[in-house]
């Protein structure tokens, strides 16, 4: 069976779940969490969804994820809310935010992949920091570290139920984080002039290509 | 009834048990005055196995070989007397710590149906800090005081009722003195009520003024002006282990004594804890000692719990430890309201322990909000407590710096770096090895040239064939990759 028509059957059957019990599986929040970026924030449909987990996935190097992190610590702190990132590698640089936005962010510096997703599953239980970013990326040289599926299903979970934003920075191309409801796919590298742009000429610089899981697509392509 | 009188029975022995509570059905003999003094009280299995009161310890033991002995603890029948203070005056304001393990409460004033409920109330207070007590309601203090002698557990007697009380009520359970005790058995009165049936002239002629004093309590002539117990001032519980300590479930169980007992004694005082210090003593080592600022001041012991116990399931120690002091510093209860748009975190209690959940998971110093320190040596920042107060934040955020993030690498890539015409060329690391595409730089910084620590570099920004783009750093003559900018 072709991938296409495999995907639109998952689609389908997803579809069909939700309709038989809507209790069971959230619908496609209408509730989001503005990323501050126009372009991505019209694509998402307001922004981030709520109660739910979103992995951004870079091709390679220099993509921006590390930008768009720091991107969502700044707006955080315009929209005057606390913001958290669990840092598996412990390589945040404090000065790629406002200084003044560093007052809205906890940083967990990490030493191993185990810390990093029991410090995540801490926050989002806890319920009161709505927006929780979690980079597992690995430095060269280091191998991604690999999650046992049911670990990203729990963080999942209890997602939903604090209506948390997770936002994860995986390290994996191809994406590995089961049962995110929205994966971003950078692909653009920066170049050295894009070091002199400001923050807003980066924004229309940087582009992200939006996937939807299961039938929870607005536009952009199914996961 | 006017007056009741709350009494813990056998209350040295009992402020020993209470902190063993696997000894409570044991044959346990409390000796005073140290370990060389004679029995002062015991349990009922002890009783039962013929211990009596004066007895040496060896004497104890010749008659019943698997006692076990202790020494009065003056520091755990102090606490002992507060926590009776505190919940006495649960059941009304004016309460008086008439003598060790027993207090008289003025009822006047209190409603009838709180009289009715109050005794009972206290007792399962009592009996959360694991003491059994008596609860003895009558219309004074010295007629409430001998029927607490009889309740089990609370017994009232109304003015109709006294005489046949009184009438029953034999002289052996009186509380007199030997002498005087010897005299009226002398005489064949037996009971309170016979003895309530003498003159008082004849009394005082014959029993001087302590037969007099006797008269007027059984006759309810005594004074009904209590001494009221003052406020608690200092909000501490310490206690010496009788063995020292190796797990943390022993110490847990301290712990939540403690900190129940200060929250009613906090709540007793309209006061609330803003700061916590506790302090852990340990076998020839210094003790650990360790101050909580809570966030918000609480009255709640759930939550000062959870903090300590949080604390102290990640501390480690190679000693023993030998004792363990709760000190909190308290506070005016204040009531504040929050806004309506209010941006602070909802529940701070909850967070502070998440807080010391992830500190205990990474360290306390890998978590927080960092701070920019005031000095152009590069990565230069400290780690500060994450403030959660929406008032105390700033009101806007400044403008996100410019070019993309930096991800640092720390620490930095050693790299082999090849030159051209003076600028790098290629870059061999562990993090890159390649060709590079277009190289900015060099940019000379250097700082701090009074410390040891003086720093100067040469940054280079560098672009690599394929993608990517990364600092290089020169210090003398060694080349690092110091990030990726991403």
């Amino acid at each position: 069976m072709a991938d296409s028509e495999q995907r639109e059957k998952l689609v389908a059957l997803r579809e069909m779940l939700r309709e038989r019990f809507p209790g069971s599986v959230p619908a496609a929040g209408t509730e989001t969490f503005a990323t501050g970026l126009p372009e991505l924030d019209s694509q998402l449909g307001g922004g981030l969804p709520l109660g739910g987990m979103t992995e951004v996935v870079a091709d390679g190097p220099s993509c921006g994820v590390q930008w768009f992190f720091s991107a969502l610590v700044n707006v955080s702190a315009v929209n005057r809310r606390l913001v958290a990132l669990v840092d598996r590698w412990d390589a945040w640089d404090p000065r790629s935010a406002a200084s003044t936005a560093l007052e809205y962010l906890l940083w967990v510096r990490c030493r191993e992949a185990g810390q990093a997703v029991r410090a995540a599953d801490i926050l989002v239980r806890d319920g009161n920091i709505p927006l929780i970013l979690m980079d597992m990326r690995p430095t060269a040289g280091s191998a991604a570290d690999r999650i046992p599926s049911q670990g990203w299903y729990r963080l999942q979970r209890c997602a939903e139920q604090s209506r948390a934003v997770l936002a994860v920075a995986s390290g994996h191309c191809g994406g590995s984080v089961p049962g995110c409801r929205l994966r971003l796919r950078l692909d653009r590298h920066f170049r050295l002039e894009h070091l002199e742009f400001s923050h807003e000429e980066l924004a229309e610089a940087w582009k992200a290509d939006v996937r939807y899981r299961g039938g929870a697509g607005r536009e952009g392509r199914a996961v | 009834m006017t007056f009741a009188v709350i009494r813990i029975p056998g209350f040295a022995l009992q402020a020993v048990l209470r902190l063993e509570p696997g000894l409570s059905r044991r044959a346990v003999v409390l000796l005073g005055d140290g370990r060389r003094g004679g029995v002062w009280q015991m349990s009922t299995p002890a009783v039962r196995d013929g211990v009596e009161r004066g007895m040496t310890a060896a004497q104890v033991l010749a008659r019943c070989p698997g006692a076990i002995i202790r020494a009065r603890s003056f520091s755990a029948e102090e606490s002992v007397s507060r926590i009776l203070i505190s919940c006495s005056r649960s059941f009304a304001p004016r309460v008086e710590a008439t003598e060790p393990g027993l207090c008289t409460v003025d009822l006047r004033g209190v409603l009838p149906r709180h009289r009715a409920e109050h005794p009972r109330r206290i007792l399962r207070q009592l009996a959360q800090f694991g003491l059994k007590g008596r609860v003895g309601l009558a219309r004074t203090p010295a007629l409430a005081r001998f029927v607490s002698l009889r309740a089990d557990p609370v017994l009232e007697v109304d003015g109709e009722e006294e005489e046949v009380f009184l009438r029953t009520f034999p002289l052996a359970l009186a509380e007199l003195s030997p002498s005087l005790e010897a005299r009226l058995t002398e005489w064949g009165i037996t009971s309170l009520g016979a003895f309530r049936r003498l003159s008082r002239q004849s009394v005082g002629d014959r029993l001087g003024k302590e037969g007099q004093d006797l008269w007027d309590r059984v006759r309810g002539r005594d004074s009904c002006v209590l001494r009221p117990a003052s406020l608690p001032e200092t909000f501490e519980e310490n206690v010496e282990f009788e063995t020292p300590l190796e797990t943390l479930e022993p110490l847990l169980f301290y712990v939540r004594r403690f900190v129940d007992q200060l929250a009613l004694r906090l709540a007793d005082a309209c006061r609330a804890a803003e700061k916590v210090i506790l302090e852990l003593t340990r076998e020839h080592a210094p003790s650990l000692r360790r101050e909580f600022e809570l966030p918000e001041p609480t009255t709640r012991s759930e939550i000062l719990f959870r903090m300590l116990g949080t604390h102290l399931e990640s501390l480690k120690s190679e000693r023993r430890l030998t004792g363990v002091s709760l000190r909190v510093i308290p506070c005016p209860i204040q009531s504040k309201q929050r806004e309506l748009f209010d941006a602070a975190v909802r529940d701070p209690h909850h967070f502070a322990e998440t807080l010391a959940r992830l500190a205990a998971v990474v360290g306390a110093g890998n978590v927080g909000s960092p701070r920019l320190t005031p000095t152009h040596r590069p990565d230069a920042f400290c780690m500060d407590t994450l403030n959660t107060e929406e008032k105390d934040r700033p009101e806007t955020a400044g403008p996100p710096p410019p070019g993309p993030a930096l991800r640092r690498f720390r620490p930095p890539f050693p790299a082999r770096v090849r030159m051209r015409d003076g600028r790098p060329r290629s870059v061999a690391s562990r993090v890159l090895d390649a060709t590079l595409r277009d190289v900015r730089g060099p940019w000379r910084i250097s700082g701090e040239w009074w410390r040891q620590d003086r720093w100067s570099r040469e940054e280079w920004d560098v672009e690599v064939i394929g993608g990517g783009l990364y600092r290089l750093v020169r210090e003398g003559e060694t080349w690092s990759v110091e990030g990726m900018y991403d």
